[in-house]
């Protein structure tokens, strides 16, 4: 099975989840929970950044925006600012000990790792054309910029925003405890303590900011199912059907390969236009064939309906309209033959 | 049935690689015209046999590359009529006709003093392979 996005946002769930557990009375190894805990809010926000139609000087003067659209610009300029104010953190906090990092610093890591992995996968989907614009490059490309997607994707990220706020005050409590055996320069722990407290207000701010969306479009129920499903977009390899019989399932996976093949050949084949010089007169005649072949499977399945539908009661379609769909697709097998055959 | 016998022995009579390659020429059409006039009979070998067609089109033209190939009539194959006999027999037939014709090929490749005989040999014995893989076993 290929991977798909739900089980990277799983993962990245799965250790945020762990590493914002407190009370345990263990002080924090602060330089590298705040370097991982910067390194995951850098990447959250990179998620909201990406679903942003436009920054926050051209959302000033666009009355249009979807309120979501609004939402994501806002909770990003905040997430942006917790971002910077963890970077200050991170650095004052001084080098990561040379000792293995601390259970929370790893899970902070891993979700980081997670998130990032997820935008890798979504980034697949689109890809800069010889223009240098960035054009989709899979079936999977409009539905990642959806309202949908976007809903669900920054309804997750603000969610876990407001998860890491609190964590992140607490970091921020521990600063003096921690300092103090450490380095007698109460100014240095101060700026570290105003670096936290400021990133958690600024996570609240992040969460807080899709509110109104939430309220005016809640998240569905779809939206998550559809975010988790987005896979990378990669062309999968050929699945030759086997000697023996196929199982349902089996002929459905074929199916969605090939499917999933035929539109990658199909978002190629501007570079195979009939001006190319790799295209041949074999290459016509393969096509023909081909096109034979898939009108003549195309009108089987459509004739299977037909007879199907007309068993069954209370259908959009009819058995004649399918029947007559059928026709259709066999009369291009003909002429595909003709083609074929010249 | 019997013109894929009489292929099959015409191949395996040839002679040198110029003889091979005159019956492989023939072959070729004879599965062309045959898998063209099966494939409207049997619906679910449609695709094998239109594939096999259109193999069988790139093993004559690999064919008509070799500098040995000799002069042949071009109107072997044509007007073949679809024959009496099973469909899927027919499959089967020709399937075991493109083995054995992919067989006497490659080791024709190897013996052609030529190397444009040699690999218009190689090419046609794996276009008679496809042929093999489409109609083996469609019953």
């Amino acid at each position: 099975m290929p991977a798909v996005l739900g089980d990277f946002l799983a993962a990245a769930n799965e250790h945020l989840e762990a590493a914002v557990v407190v009370g345990d009375g263990q002080l924090p190894q602060l330089p590298e929970v705040v370097r991982d805990l910067h390194r995951l809010v850098a990447v959250m926000w990179h998620h909201l950044d990406d679903l942003a139609p436009c920054d926050e000087v051209g959302a000033s003067n666009w009355d249009g925006l979807h309120v979501w659209e609004r939402a994501v610009i806002d909770a990003g300029v905040a997430m942006r600012a917790a971002v910077a104010c963890l970077g200050r953190g991170a650095a004052g906090s001084g080098d990561p000990a040379s000792s293995a990092a601390s259970w929370r610093a790893r899970h902070l890591a891993a979700a980081a790792a997670s998130l990032a992995a997820g935008r890798d996968l979504l980034h697949t989907h689109h890809a800069p054309d010889p223009d240098g614009l960035i054009r989709g490059r899979s079936e999977w490309a409009p539905v990642i910029t959806s309202l949908s997607v976007t809903r669900a994707l920054a309804g997750q990220v603000t969610r876990w925003s407001w998860q890491l706020a609190p964590f992140t005050a607490w970091l921020a409590g521990s600063t003096m405890s921690y300092a103090l055996p450490r380095t007698p320069d109460q100014a240095v722990s101060a700026a570290i303590c105003d670096s936290l407290v400021s990133a958690s207000q600024w996570l609240q701010v992040a969460a807080a900011a899709v509110r109104p969306a939430i309220e005016a479009d809640p998240v569905q129920t779809a939206d998550i199912e559809l975010l988790g499903a987005v896979p990378a977009a990669s062309v999968p390899q050929r699945l030759r059907p086997g000697p023996a019989g196929e199982s349902v399932a089996e002929l459905c996976d074929g199916i969605t390969v090939s499917a999933t093949r035929l539109r990658a050949a199909m978002r190629g084949s501007a570079e195979r236009a009939r001006w190319s010089p790799a295209v041949t007169s074999g290459g016509w005649q393969w096509m023909a064939q081909a096109a034979a072949v898939t009108s003549h499977l195309a009108e089987l399945a459509l004739r299977s309906l037909a007879a199907r539908a007309g068993q069954l009661t209370g259908l959009p379609v009819t058995a004649a309209h399918l029947d007559s769909a059928g026709a259709g697709l066999a009369g291009m097998r003909a002429a595909w033959q003709r083609v074929d055959r010249m | 049935m019997k013109r894929i016998e009489m292929a099959g022995q015409h191949l395996t009579e040839a002679e040198g690689v110029a003889g091979v390659l005159a019956a492989s020429w023939e072959i070729f059409e004879l599965i062309g015209a045959l898998a063209a006039a099966c494939a409207e009979q049997a619906a679910d070998l449609y695709p094998a046999f239109m594939f096999a067609r259109s193999a069988a089109a790139a093993g004559r033209n690999a064919i008509a590359f070799a500098p040995s190939a000799p002069a042949i009539d071009a109107a072997t194959a044509e007007g073949l009529k679809f024959p009496a006999d099973d469909v899927s027999e027919v499959a089967d037939a020709l399937a075991g006709l493109a083995s054995a014709l992919s067989a006497r090929l490659q080791a024709t490749a190897q013996l052609a003093a030529d190397n444009g005989d040699r690999t218009a040999c190689q090419n046609a014995a794996r276009d008679a392979d496809r042929i093999g893989e489409l109609l083996a076993g469609s019953r």
